[in-house]
């Protein structure tokens, strides 16, 4: 049975979307974590 | 921890892309609207945890209230498990905004419906968004206590979003899964794969981005210290 090209395009746009938004907040969340924990490794600890 | 912090990312990764092999591969295509129909196997599950983060959020608000008197350490604690969680509700509830708006196209004929479902659940996407622009954009114990007061008011939304197919005629369609309707039994166990990763994967976000709240409090509490010498 044949669908819309649309039923098809908005499919592929949706999937990209949700994989895409996931994978930059990821990369964004690992940037934010290495940019704190080298901070953290060049400021004295309290009481040092 | 961290080993089961990278055995739960992984087992998280893994069930998202069996997930996607179950949603595109083994699904049968649903007849009526053909193929845009697979974006209900993340959508679904993207708004179904998207609908409990909220209320990690907001007990975690409610502790934080509890707490900051109290105990400040664990206060402190609270207070990252609740805007690790906002995030990961807007994150959620925002993609699968967006995913019901590229379905709604196709099968509607229309990008968006100002019906109970799709308006409850943008004002609960508005309501996380203000919660993490209040935290972004003003500073100390005072507005931690109003963003917590906010989590709790915002946690309300959730159970009209949840009731608002059953409450009021709408666009959106009535429950499949906990209706009437029927569903295809591999559509169900496609669905349930896609649902589990979901449950997972947000359990890995919130803990992912609480390790680096956490890390990011001890360090402006070093520099803090820095600043009126006493480290």
């Amino acid at each position: 049975m044949g669908y819309s090209a649309d039923s098809i395009r908005y499919l592929h746009i949706a999937y990209t979307i949700f994989i895409t938004v996931q994978v930059a907040y990821v990369a964004w969340l690992a940037a934010r974590w290495k940019r704190v924990t080298s901070a953290i490794a060049t400021t004295r600890p309290p009481g040092a | 921890m961290k080993t089961l912090f990278t055995i739960l990312a992984a087992v998280a990764v893994v069930l998202l892309g069996f997930g996607l092999y179950q949603a595109f591969l083994v699904a049968p295509t649903e007849a009526t609207m053909g193929p845009v129909q697979r974006i209900f196997y993340w959508h679904v599950p993207l708004n179904i945890i998207g609908e409990i983060t909220p209320y990690v959020n907001m007990l975690a608000s409610i502790a934080y209230i509890f707490l900051r008197g109290r105990n400040q350490l664990a206060a402190r604690r609270a207070d990252a498990l609740a805007v690790a969680s906002a995030e990961v509700t807007v994150l959620f509830v925002g993609l699968g905004l967006i995913g019901g708006i590229l379905w709604g196209r196709p099968a509607w004929g229309i990008w968006w419906a100002w019906d109970a479902r799709t308006t409850s659940t943008l004002l609960l996407l508005l309501l996380y968004v203000s919660y993490l622009l209040l935290r972004r954009f003003s500073d100390g114990p005072g507005s931690r206590t109003i963003a917590a007061v906010l989590s709790i008011f915002a946690g309300v939304d959730v159970p009209i979003v949840f009731m608002s197919i059953r409450w009021w005629r709408t666009q959106h369609p009535a429950p499949v899964l906990t209706g009437d309707g029927e569903i295809d039994p591999v559509m169900k166990s496609a669905f349930a794969w896609n649902l589990l990763a979901f449950f997972i994967w947000g359990i890995v976000l919130i803990w992912a981005r609480y390790a680096t709240l956490r890390r990011e409090q001890a360090l402006a509490e070093r520099e803090a210290l820095q600043l009126i010498g006493v480290a």
